[in-house]
């Protein structure tokens, strides 16, 4: 083969790689491209999903049904367009590299040319030249390998720790009998605390959706917070994102009711409002009851009754201000959770399926169980506690919100208490913090340990505590309002109480705050503000001739008293004055706080289940 | 003429690359064509294929010492290597295959319920035997993983010596983690992580699509890489071949230090002559040794303390601890998510008492396995340590025993192999050429 011959074939060679190889790497950008924008589960798209949200509270929409469909088949359609693509895709990839490839091997062997060693190359020992520097590259080899599993090691955080309850402890807990059963009381002055029974009863686990989906994941925050999901709302404290609810209404008459059911069983509970329904226990002697009302129409959806069990061995009392339905339920958003004087928890689904039912023994408690119940993430907090301090019987705890099973409990050295849990984010730590005499004291949510305790309260302790601007108000009869600052550690009660106030302070009624005010509601109709900041005297106090168990709730700029009677003030509180807007009546007696959501106000009597608003036409 | 031609193709070509883009853009017909697959159950495979796979693996082993050891025949090695990566690669599918072969193995004897198939031993008993005696010919030109490698090499440049010995270390560490992982039953990881499977499946995970590419897109410039710096079955058969009865020699016969081969293999694999220390540098290479030997022990032992701190980190690898951590952190609240795996637990009503009791026993079991692990590894170090500190003695050029893959590159370079071939009379005259 002459040189020229040669020379053509060498180019042609190089050039054909070349091509090739431009040519592979446009198919593999086009590939890159088209896996860039796939979705890897087209039902998962966020449109997808916000369609079918809406039909679910909109079932008869037969526009909307239509472009669900429409949008599923575009969805699929993508989605295997795309997997073609990338199979033919690969196919020319292959083809192209093995071109490419072969191409280059081919020219490489034209161009093989004999080595050149230089003349004068003295490269000495090899052995010794190399040796030396690889000794050391190997011993930095091992030295890296020493510092990845140091890392490996440090940076390895396990949530499985050694004091896991044990699988012999948990069957020990189950009663023999498979029925669910009310536990007998714990034995009172034994001065321990048992274990809590693990659930004895587990329905099915797959909480469904009232049109039969089970969903898995939670809903995000913000849709927590435009519902109701617990005692006075998603945070506790009172207070509505939506500025623009009713003001004005008359039960009797019927004005500004959008609508009033009655509820079958008697109860204390405060509704929930969960997307489009409203919740509400009811209990008597012999029966516990958790309601689903349409929250549109007031038409009552379901029911769950607990499952009979074993009579317990002594009659539970309970006071009538109380009752057995008093703990308002709380919600996941996947389920519903409910608890009752006689210590029975369960959980419910959205369709009115139960979960799992669990019972804590009856409490002892003199008025009654009464704290409700607080979710925190796949938690559900109980504050349980009972007896004198001596008993050693309160505790608090946290459940599995989808096993019931406890995942941490702490015993309490506390009274019976009828407050309910607050959780709170402080500079990213999550903490739950309970009220219980004398203690006003922050837990650890993920492990139960405590962060910091404060000594500000005595006697029966029945308001809630909220927090505002990283502080905690703690409030009762006795000895007043304590203002705590977060963030503290061990016993804070010479550090970190920001200011004390004993004017006002309620026995049953929990605190607001309004934007820069604390209001307190006292039971025996005193309205008392004062500056959450800094506190001292009260900027004003006004007085309501009734008598308030409900405690208020904040929508904008109005604060909406509920009082026992049935009559309701709707007033503006500032630093000057407490400026009245509206004064209505509900028609019945009422001891429940208000829920606020999408415009409507819902608030249970002591009959009838209510929803406060105006319709469409303004009426 | 040719450059025309050339950029003829270019363009024929950029029209189909602009064609397979806009493909994308142009919808296709109907969906309602597609025909929805039917599920079913793959039929079990037939035991004859798993003799046939041992029957072509022997023939090829068989084919490829022979062109390497006696034929010496490059051409021969080169088309066997690329029918090993059509047979063995695509038409295969890279499995079963000797390197995967050492979890099962692995796995048979930590696992006594796990019956290993007799094919799956001979395959990777096979390959260790035949490098025992004749070198790693496996690699020449059968293993496709090395094949494919061997196609991409055009322009190697040489690895420095010290970057190579530390890099050499990686395969020993692999196989150390493969062993653990497989006699667990936790995974298969040569099999998860294997950067060509994808290719001969034309279906793979998208990681592993894209690693494979950069060791392929890295192999046309570091000859193998895999081979060199991953495999764990080549880390097997460079100790084995160490000690090979036969082995793939430069010239045919007596080398003539004509220099002419130093730098061809693209592996690095070719040791030059050495020259006689001075008394000066025995003393010193003596001192060294001793420092080393005296250092081994500790190294050992420093490295098996190491291993304590990873049965925590090594267990996450294992599903049963996975699903334990995520119910665990369900229940805490630190998830706001649950997985299929922990929504199956649920379903199933197993308290999870026994889940973690059961993931408590693993991890555990995971902390003395670390620690063998750990032995394993500082042993390897002390070993390579003590290998570089002991000064070789050689007359001639020769293929690294460890490190050479048969290959036969070197082949054409040498002037007695050019003379054996006929190709010239006498090695001078090619000597004198250069």
């Amino acid at each position: 083969m002459n040189e020229a011959t040669l020379r053509a074939r060498y180019a042609t060679f190089v050039w054909s790689s070349v091509i090739a190889a431009v040519f592979s790497a446009v198919v593999a950008a086009a590939l890159a491209t088209n896996f860039a924008r796939r979705v890897p589960d087209p039902l998962t798209t966020p449109s997808y999903l916000e369609l079918k949200e809406q039909l679910r509270t909109q079932p008869d929409d037969e526009p909307l049904k239509q472009r669900i469909r429409q949008l599923d088949l575009a969805l699929r359609d993508d989605y295997f367009r795309r997997r073609q693509f990338a199979i033919f895709g690969t196919w020319l990839l292959v083809g192209g590299i093995v071109l490419a490839v072969a191409a280059a091997k081919a020219a490489a062997i034209l161009h093989r040319r004999l080595p050149q060693p230089s003349a004068n190359d003295d490269w000495g020992d090899p052995e010794a030249r190399h040796a030396q520097h690889a000794l050391w590259s190997v011993a930095g080899f091992a030295a890296l390998l020493a510092v990845l599993a140091v890392a490996a090691g440090l940076g390895f955080h396990s949530v499985l720790t050694k004091d896991l309850p044990s699988a012999s402890v948990a069957r020990k807990s189950e009663p023999s009998s498979g029925s669910p059963a009310a536990a007998a009381p714990a034995a009172p002055g034994s001065g321990v605390s048992k274990p809590s029974p693990q659930p004895t009863d587990v329905v099915a686990s797959d909480p469904q959706q009232p049109d039969g989906s089970s969903p898995v994941t939670q809903p995000a925050a913000e849709e927590f917070q435009r519902n109701w999901p617990r005692f006075r709302g998603a945070l506790g404290n009172g207070i509505s994102v939506d500025a623009s609810m009713p003001t004005a209404w008359d039960g009797p008459s019927g004005k500004g009711v959008l609508w009033k059911s009655p509820v079958p069983l008697p109860g204390n509970s405060s509704p929930i409002v969960w997307r489009d329904a409203v919740y509400l226990t009811g209990a008597d002697e012999n029966q516990r009851e958790l309601y689903c009302f349409d929250a549109s129409q007031g038409t009552l959806r379901w029911k769950w009754t607990m499952p009979a069990g074993e009579a317990a061995p002594e009659p539970l009392e309970v006071t009538e201000d109380t009752g057995f339905a008093a703990p308002t339920p709380a919600t996941d958003g996947i389920r519903m959770f409910v608890s009752f004087a006689t210590g029975d928890l369960a959980a419910v689904d959205l369709s009115g399926k139960q979960v799992w039912l669990r019972s804590l023994g009856v409490p002892k408690n003199s008025y009654g169980h009464a704290a409700s119940l607080a979710v925190t993430g796949q938690l559900l907090l109980v504050q349980f506690d009972q007896g004198a301090r001596n008993d050693k019987l309160s505790k608090l705890l946290a459940l599995s919100t989808a096993s019931g099973e406890t995942v941490w409990e702490v015993a309490r050295e506390v009274p019976n208490s009828w407050s309910t849990p607050l959780v709170v984010e402080h500079e990213g730590q999550s903490v739950v913090i309970t009220c219980g005499d004398p203690w006003v004291i922050a837990y650890n949510v993920t492990d139960g340990k405590e962060v910091w305790r404060s000594k500000s309260l005595r006697q029966d302790i029945g308001p809630s505590p909220v927090a505002a601007n990283g502080l905690v108000f703690a409030a009762n009869e006795f000895p007043g309002v304590s203002a705590i600052r977060l963030g503290g550690q061990g016993d804070v009660t010479a550090t970190h109480v920001a200011w004390t106030a004993d004017s006002g302070a309620p026995d049953t009624c929990s605190p607001l705050v309004v934007n820069d005010l604390l209001v307190l509601q006292a039971s025996f109709g005193t309205l008392t503000c004062y500056s959450a900041a800094e506190g001292g005297d009260p900027l004003w106090e006004e007085e309501f001739d009734d008598n308030f168990r409900s405690s208020p709730g904040l929508a904008g700029e109005n604060v909406y008293l509920f009082a026992e009677s049935g009559k309701a003030w709707v007033v503006k509180a500032t630093r000057e004055k407490c400026e009245h807007v509206a004064e209505n009546d509900l028609g019945e007696e009422c001891v429940t706080s208000p829920a606020f959501v999408a415009g409507r106000l819902y608030i249970r009597g002591k009959e009838h289940l209510f929803c406060l608003g105006t319709d469409v036409a303004g009426k | 003429m040719s450059r025309r031609c050339g950029l003829a193709a270019l363009g024929l070509f950029l029209v189909l690359s602009a064609g397979s883009v806009l493909g994308e853009l142009i919808p296709t017909p109907d969906f309602s064509q597609h025909p929805i697959p039917t599920s079913s159950v793959p039929s079990a495979a037939e035991t004859a294929r798993e003799y046939v796979d041992v029957v072509s693996l022997a023939l090829a082993l068989g084919l490829a010492t022979y062109w390497a050891l006696v034929t010496r025949s490059r051409r021969s090695l080169f088309l066997l290597s690329i029918s090993a990566l059509v047979w063995f690669g695509f038409v295969r599918k890279g499995c079963v295959c000797p390197i995967g072969a050492t979890q099962n193995i692995a796995l048979a004897i930590f696992q006594p319920a796990y019956v290993v198939p007799l094919s799956m031993v001979i395959l990777f008993v096979l390959p260790l035997l035949v490098t025992l005696f004749f070198g790693r010919t496996f690699c020449a030109a059968v293993c496709p993983l090395g094949a494919v490698q061997e196609l991409v090499a055009v322009r190697s440049v040489r690895v420095p010596g010290w970057l190579h010995h530390a890099l050499s270390l990686i395969p020993f560490v692999y196989l150390g983690a493969a062993v653990l992982f497989a006699a667990t039953g936790t995974a298969f990881l040569i099999c998860r992580y294997d950067p060509f499977v994808a290719f001969f499946r034309l279906n793979g995970n998208a990681n592993l699509v894209i690693f494979g590419v950069c060791l392929l897109v890295i192999g046309v410039f570091v000859g193998r890489p895999y081979c060199r710096y991953l495999c764990p079955y080549g880390a097997l058969l460079g100790i084995l071949s160490r000690y090979s009865r036969w082995h793939v020699r430069i010239p045919p016969d007596k080398c003539i230090n004509c220099r002419l081969c130093e730098d061809v293999c693209p592996y690095g694999a070719i040791d030059r002559p050495t020259v006689d220390p001075t008394p000066a540098d025995v003393a010193r290479g003596r001192q060294r040794l001793a420092a080393v030997l005296l250092t081994a022990p500790l190294i050992v032992v420093a490295f098996a303390l190491l291993g304590t701190r990873l049965g925590g980190p090594l267990s996450l690898l294992d599903p049963e601890v996975q699903l334990a951590e995520q119910v665990r952190r369900e229940e805490l609240g630190l998830t706001a998510t649950t997985t299929d795996a922990s929504d199956a637990f649920r379903a199933a009503r197993r308290p999870a008492s026994e889940l973690y009791a059961a993931a408590g026993a693993r991890r555990d079991r995971f902390g003395h396995l670390g620690i063998a692990l750990g032995v394993w590894v500082g042993l390897v170090l002390a070993v390579k340590l003590v290998s570089l500190s002991v000064h070789g003695s050689r007359s001639e050029y020769e293929p690294n025993r460890t490190g050479c893959v048969s290959c036969g590159r070197c082949f054409w370079y040498c002037p007695v192999e050019q003379v054996r071939l006929g190709l010239i009379q006498d090695p001078a005259e090619r000597m004198e050429s250069t």
